[in-house]
């Protein structure tokens, strides 16, 4: 991941500035930055999002394939994760020296979506055993400002919402051959139940408090995080230590109770977003990457 | 030893840190002095008369060459800017597995730095005593000098394959065929000469 | 006739015979542990090592090496954890192609690798905590598990038997690693956690969840869970009865770790001194 140099000073300031709820850029410990979040970005994709949160900047692009179910779920689409840390984000990550971070995101991102019920997985089932919709998920970090995970997660949820899969019809003639055909309106096409996509939600552990949404610097004086993966209504799906320190139990009860509540404003604000922008439909105005 | 001996586990609290120093093998936390490893428990005065807790093991404990420890090493390539070797010993405690070194030209010997060659002072299979300078950084290994009195070539081989004998601080003979062989030749201090 | 061996051959429809097997035998106390066997300082070419084994069938082998010159000096990889100067620890976890129940993975197949590799960085993640990393500067600690048998919870057990490993190398640590799974059992409404599953509870389970704690700090070095939500009171009690779980089993480690350094003292020195 992209490093910052502190000096043990400036460590002090910061780990200071925790402790009295006041953090270097004016924040409250459980304040997230201000986020900017567009979908349909992409247009070769069936649905995609750019999520910008401080500085780090994500982009998620979701291609539907078709392919055939797994073996163990014969009635279920799946969906699939990769992340691509472009040399872009830091100049580490060029060659394979994003990869072992890539592999730990899209693991963390399996995991919060191993979940029963985060996504309706019979709806991208087309004939059973035979046929299914894969969802490949694309994760592009452009930049990294610290909080990848919880900006990826948001960025995810955005373009799930903004996914339209075109609908298609199975025809079955005399012989039991059966044939694919694809509905003639673009416009005709299904769309993705996010509700219960959850949110990562990461609480660094800096001195003795936890802070939401931490940037670079204050990932820096962190030792150990919790990243928690909460849905709308509250309910956490996943958790996870991250980091090389450890954590006493109180304050992990401590960050479940902060990470359900900041998680559902957060769910709370972001449908919002995706709705607003939805009513717009065409109307509205793309801001893209020249914003 | 009459009383049994106590053994102890790595995060077992041994003592209050006002009663006791913590030796090695142990760390303090929140005013207890802690163990470390896994071993036996011994105390013992320490310095200043202040009892002191450590926590041994059988074997002698890994140690890793530091700053300021003095080194045995194999030369194993030298070139004109600087000298590599595999550091075997640390103090008299064998390693595991041999740690890469340096010597740099400039730290061969103390005086006269530039008109140092490194091709007169090590061959490569040289047994050389040397203290760690530094721990070098994400390019370097550790870096090592010579540039002391007590510090350079112990034990060389002529090129009649028989060990020479030092005859002056920058010149070893062959006992065999005499001729003469520059090296940066140490002053072994008596406690090393062991038989 | 010619076989296709990607094709599965058996009929559409079957059942594991564990459906008639009665197996579960009931509803058992959550609160149970398994017996848990652990034995420190067994293989003889390892500076260190440690079996774990939890009755019901996960078998853990570990081994750990003192300090050896870091491969490449710096360790700058992001995963390294070399940057404050300390050492680096290098974790590898391997799973025997017949530690599971079914068909036989590929060894070496891309999903397998994969899943050792997660396994493996949650490992360092659960282990780096307890290990004095700073007092070994510029230098490699190597730790590698070897899943032999998965009987469930072989995540906590690989961590136990880890920690084991790494005190019995002489390694200096702040403390030793406890590990302890937990999994909600779907048939509860309630959602009632069980702890130490076994293989058969751990695949049915709406939520799984893996803990590690270090006894003597007090501290949690790893916490990993997933599965379908459940309100966070729902987890804290997890979490609450999983360490209470680890503080229960970590008598058992530390005794056969004092065995251990007893059995090597006495073959050290000679008998009469």
């Amino acid at each position: 991941m992209a490093a910052v140099c502190l000096s043990e000073a400036e460590k002090l300031y910061i780990v200071h500035g925790v402790q009295e709820d006041l953090r270097v850029d004016g924040r409250g410990c459980e304040d997230y930055r201000c986020a900017e979040v567009e979908t349909d970005v992409v247009s070769n994709t069936s649905g995609s999002a750019r999520v910008k949160l401080g500085h780090t900047d994500i982009l998620v692009g979701v291609k539907a394939e078709m392919g055939t179910p797994k073996l163990e779920k014969p009635d279920e689409g799946y969906l699939e994760f990769f992340v691509d840390c472009s040399a872009n984000a830091t100049p580490e990550f060029e060659g394979r020296g994003g990869e072992e971070l890539g592999t730990e995101i899209a693991n963390t991102l399996y995991r919060v979506f191993s979940s029963e019920g985060s996504v309706d997985l019979k709806s991208l089932c087309i004939n059973p055993r035979e046929h299914c919709w894969v969802l490949y998920v694309d994760v592009l970090l452009l930049e990294c400002g610290g909080n990848l995970f919880d900006a990826i997660s948001i960025a995810v949820k955005a373009a799930l919402f903004n996914t339209r899969i075109p609908k298609v019809r199975v025809l079955e003639d005399e012989e039991g051959s059966k044939e694919i055909e694809l509905s003639d309106d673009p416009y005709d096409c299904i769309r993705l139940n996010v509700d219960d996509v959850p949110c990562i939600v990461t609480l660094s552990k800096i001195g003795y408090r936890h802070v939401v949404d931490a940037t670079l610097q204050e990932e820096a004086c962190s030792l150990a995080s919790l990243l928690i993966a909460v849905t709308s209504k509250g309910a956490l799906t996943c958790m996870k230590k991250i980091g090389k320190g450890s954590l006493d139990p109180e304050s992990i009860f401590e960050m479940m109770e902060t990470g359900k509540r900041v998680g559902k404003a957060l769910h709370i604000a972001l449908q919002k977003i995706l709705d607003e922008e939805e009513s717009l439909g065409t109307t509205r105005q793309k801001v893209g990457f020249l914003g | 030893m009459a009383a049994a001996r106590r053994y102890c586990v790595p995060g077992e609290r041994l003592c209050s840190a006002a009663e006791a120093a913590a030796g090695s093998g142990t760390y303090t936390r929140r005013g207890a002095v802690c163990a470390a490893l896994a071993g036996c428990l011994r105390r013992g005065g320490g310095a200043g008369g202040v009892p002191q807790v450590a926590v041994l093991r059988d074997a002698e404990a890994q140690l890793l060459p530091d700053v300021g420890a003095v080194v045995t090493c194999r030369v194993c390539s030298i070139n004109s800017r600087f000298a590599k070797v595999h550091i075997l010993y640390v103090g008299s405690t064998p390693l595991r597995s041999a740690f890469r070194g340096t010597i740099r030209r400039e730290d061969i010997r103390a005086t006269e730095k530039d008109k140092v060659e490194v091709y007169k002072s090590f061959r490569p299979g040289d047994i050389v005593l040397a203290k760690v300078i530094s721990l070098g950084d994400a390019q370097s290994n550790y870096l090592l000098s010579t540039a002391e009195n007590e510090l350079g070539v112990v034990v060389a081989r002529s090129e009649a394959g028989v060990q020479m004998v030092p005859i002056s601080w920058c010149e070893m003979q062959c006992p065999q065929t005499h001729t003469k062989d520059f090296r940066k030749v140490a002053r072994v201090q008596p406690q090393f000469l062991q038989t | 006739m010619p076989l296709d061996h990607r094709r599965l051959q058996g009929p559409d429809e079957s059942q594991p015979p564990a459906l008639w097997a009665g197996e579960g035998s009931g509803p058992r106390d959550p609160c149970a542990l398994r017996p848990l066997f652990a034995r420190a300082g067994l293989l003889s070419q390892a500076e260190g090592s440690a079996y774990v084994e939890l009755s019901g069938g996960t078998k853990v082998l570990c081994a750990a090496w003192g300090p050896r010159e870091a491969a490449e000096p710096g360790g700058g990889t992001a995963g390294g954890g070399g940057g404050g100067g300390g050492g680096r620890l290098v974790c590898e976890f391997r799973r025997a192609p017949f530690s599971s129940r079914g068909a036989r993975p590929r060894p070496g197949g891309a999903a397998e690798r994969e899943a050792e590799r997660e396994a493996a960085a949650a490992l360092r993640e659960a282990l780096e905590p307890a290990v004095r990393l700073a007092r070994y500067p510029r230098a490699r600690l190597a730790v590698s598990a070897l899943l032999l048998q998965d009987g469930g919870s072989a995540l906590a057990a690989a961590v136990s038997a880890a920690s084991l490993a790494l005190a019995d190398a002489g390694v200096e640590m702040y403390d030793l690693a406890v590990g302890c799974a937990l999994c909600r059992d779907p048939g509860h409404p309630s959602g009632a956690w069980l702890l130490q599953p076994g293989e058969a509870e751990e695949r049915r389970a709406a939520a799984r969840l893996t803990l590690a704690l270090l006894p003597a700090l007090n501290q949690v070095s790893a916490v990993l869970g997933g599965g379908r939500g459940g309100d966070p009171e729902s987890w804290g009690e997890a979490l609450r009865l999983g360490l209470d779980g680890c503080h229960r089993l970590y008598p058992v480690l530390r005794q056969s770790l004092l065995r251990a350094v007893k059995r090597r003292d006495a073959a050290h020195t000679p008998p009469g001194s």
